[in-house]
């Protein structure tokens, strides 16, 4: 095969490489090694959302007209005819019902907005569980948490933009948010929206900020991400040949370029049946946006929730000073979110600076092996929940016909009490599942395989997992196999449904096959027979 | 195994009469059967008399075990009883799953049962085969 040049392929590849030089670089990137496991997926399920929210993006606005100009609505959805509204909402009206395509395209922006936003938060969970943040990967775990916090305003930027009443809704939560800064809020305000809410300027600013600003700041922080992962190297797993010296996996071409195209094809899939399928955002059952009217039940996306919750669940609580007065929303609307930034930005670091660790990390950690990180984990995805579904409290309140006080009142002790009872569960968990897989190192596996002695006793048979000598083998970091079936005391499976396809295979010594299972086989059986007894 | 069979025939019988007396009590007292419970005992029955008949089905196919006889030896008994799951979360499972379609039919949400039926069959099959599925094929 080398040598061969006459090939039209080879020939054009000489060509563009006598222009280009990209051989070696190709050729690198081709043979690059991806460590294996479906968790190492997760993040790649938000970069094809985000290529989704690109595409789907750009046609939106071939047709959507960020203006507040009033007009008059006639197109074809009878019950808004005639009724004023802005240009904004009109033509998101028009995408709705006159756009060719233009309600899928729609709902499969605002599903892939949400779809992109849970897979970054399950991605950073699964980051922070399995130690992945720890030395040399601190900056990329701060890059992606700015990338949450971009797709986070982007969202908002892009359910306001349609000018309807839930939008609007959103956006005068944002700007009551804005004011309650103390000193600098009313500038602030002010100055965004160009005068009193809502002003003439904020939908021109929104759209900008929208379809130019954020989403160049997320391209070239998501290249900077994927940069640094591919500088670095992918973390992996402890298993056997692994190292914290090595990359153990697949190469670019063409196991992991198949995997990774497969993941992208069905993620486009996924969204298009949810756009397809489900209605989200229907604008045209909100009405347009006046500056007077809330209407009852308006909730954001999933994402901005919990910000929604922390504003139902604060207390009244106003400081006035000789100058100043800081308002409620100030702390669970800024310094709330804040907080927590800064608290996850400050992690890695801390962590290391605690725990005396200026080593480079390669190898995963299973969650189990670090209990109070896990416990932290679980103690700030309950104070999350209990914020978001805070943030359902009208909706659950009349559902359920639970009085609004009493939801209000709920979420405030569970957001002070679930969070402790949520870490000291985890942690206990951590730990017995750590002591499980001690005992079975040290006991062996249950086999299921039970014997009565000849005194009448009853006995269950354990397959040691450790060497002859009987010393238990001692615990390398990755799953430790529970199951007779993982260590190959099960004869194989016989393929085929409803007969086989395939003749049987003498079983292995010592290996049981699916036949042992019934009752027949009580009699014929010797105690114990061709087991390795405890 | 015959004497297996007969215990659980003797309470499939007892449950039998209970649930015929009990329907025609609660017809005789309020004008209707009174459907939950009649249900409840007939389908205990029904299961008994399932454990029973299949305890008798056995018994006719193996030879008599030391259990049945009277003149047999403890030491007789000794050896290999068979395969029996050390532990499993799956009954955890399966008790969700049909909790969820009980309280679709009680609420009325035909979906809520129709995914506690799928939930089911998942959760079954999950139990029935979690010691034999995914086993290495190659060793």
């Amino acid at each position: 095969m080398a040598g061969d040049r006459t090939g039209l392929l080879p020939r054009a590849g000489a060509a563009l490489d006598g222009r280009l030089h990209a051989a070696g670089l190709v050729r690198r990137t081709m043979n690059k090694v991806f460590p294996d496991h479906w968790s190492f997926m997760l993040g790649e399920i938000a970069l094809y959302s985000f290529v989704m929210l690109l595409l789907t993006g750009t046609f939106l606005t071939l047709y959507f007209d960020p203006s507040d100009t009033a007009v008059r609505y006639h197109g074809p959805y009878v019950p808004l005819r005639d009724l004023p509204m802005s240009a904004a909402y009109a033509s998101t009206l028009r995408i709705s019902f006159e756009v060719r395509g233009g309600l899928l395209i729609r709902q499969m922006h605002h599903w892939a907005a949400d779809l992109f936003l849970a897979a970054i938060v399950v991605h950073m969970l699964r980051i922070f569980l399995t130690g992945a943040f720890r030395r040399p990967r601190e900056l990329n775990w701060v890059i992606g948490l700015l990338l949450f916090w971009l797709g986070f305003v982007e969202g908002f930027c892009g359910y306001s933009l349609p000018d309807d009443g839930l939008s609007g809704t959103g956006l005068r939560i944002a700007e009551a948010i804005l004011l309650s800064i103390p000193v600098v809020g009313s500038w602030l305000a002010t100055t965004l929206f160009g005068g009193e809410f809502p002003g003439h300027l904020v939908l021109g600013r929104l759209y900008i900020a929208h379809v130019l600003l954020i989403p160049g700041l997320l391209a070239a922080l998501v290249a900077a991400h994927l940069a640094l992962i591919v500088k670095q190297k992918h973390t992996q797993w402890p298993r056997p040949g692994h190292t914290e010296r090595n990359v153990v996996g697949e190469r670019m071409v063409p196991g992991f370029a198949a995997r990774s195209t497969g993941l992208a094809l069905s993620v486009f899939g996924l969204i298009a049946l949810l756009g397809g399928v489900f209605q989200i955002n229907p604008i045209w059952a909100f009405g347009p946006y006046e500056a007077a009217v809330v209407s009852a039940g308006s909730q954001p996306d999933w994402y901005v929730m919990f910000l929604d919750g922390g504003l139902r669940l604060f207390p009244p609580w106003e400081i006035r000073t000789a100058h100043h007065t800081v308002p409620a929303p100030f702390w669970p609307g800024v310094v709330l979110p804040g907080v927590l930034t800064l608290l996850a930005l400050a992690y890695p670091f801390v962590s290391e600076w605690r725990q005396h660790d200026r080593a480079h990390h390669n190898l995963l950690q299973r969650p189990r092996d670090v209990p109070d990180r896990t416990a932290l984990a679980a103690m700030a995805v309950t104070f999350y929940l209990v914020l978001t579904v805070s943030a359902a409290n009208d909706i659950i309140a009349e559902t359920f016909h639970i009085s609004l006080n009493a939801m209000v009142w709920a979420g405030r002790i569970g957001l002070l009490l679930a969070p402790p009872l949520a870490y000291y569960l985890t942690r206990r968990l951590c730990l017995s599942l750590q002591q499980h897989d001690r005992e079975v190192l040290g006991h062996g596996i249950e086999t299921g395989e039970l014997v009565r002695g000849p005194d009448g006793g009853y006995q269950e048979i354990h397959q040691p997992l450790g060497s002859r000598d009987g010393r238990p083998l001692p615990y390398a970091g990755w799953a430790v196999p529970k199951r007779p079936k993982r260590i190959g005391l099960l004869a194989p499976a016989v393929k085929g449904f409803f007969v086989p396809v395939e003749t049987p295979r003498t079983p292995l010594p010592g290996q049981r096959t699916a036949a042992d299972r019934r009752p027949t086989a009580v009699t014929a059986a010797r105690p114990g027979e061709e087991h390795d007894e405890q | 195994m015959r004497t297996e069979a007969k215990v659980f025939g003797v309470i499939a019988a007892f449950l039998a009469v209970v649930a015929a007396g009990y329907g025609w009590w609660t017809w005789y007292t309020s004008g209707r059967v009174e459907a939950g419970g009649t249900t409840t005992l007939g389908l205990s029955a029904a299961l008994c008399a399932m454990c029973g008949l299949y305890f008798a089905f056995v018994s006719r196919r193996i030879p008599l075990r030391p259990e049945d006889r009277g003149d047999a030896d403890v030491v007789e008994g000794a050896g290999r009883l068979g395969f029996f799951a050390p532990a499993s979360y799956w009954p955890f499972g399966i008790g969700v799953a049909a909790g969820a379609g009980a309280l679709g039919i009680a609420y009325g949400q035909w979906w809520l049962l129709v995914v506690g039926l799928v939930a089911l069959l998942g959760a079954a099959a999950g139990l029935v085969f979690e010691y034999y599925a995914g086993a290495p094929r190659a060793n």
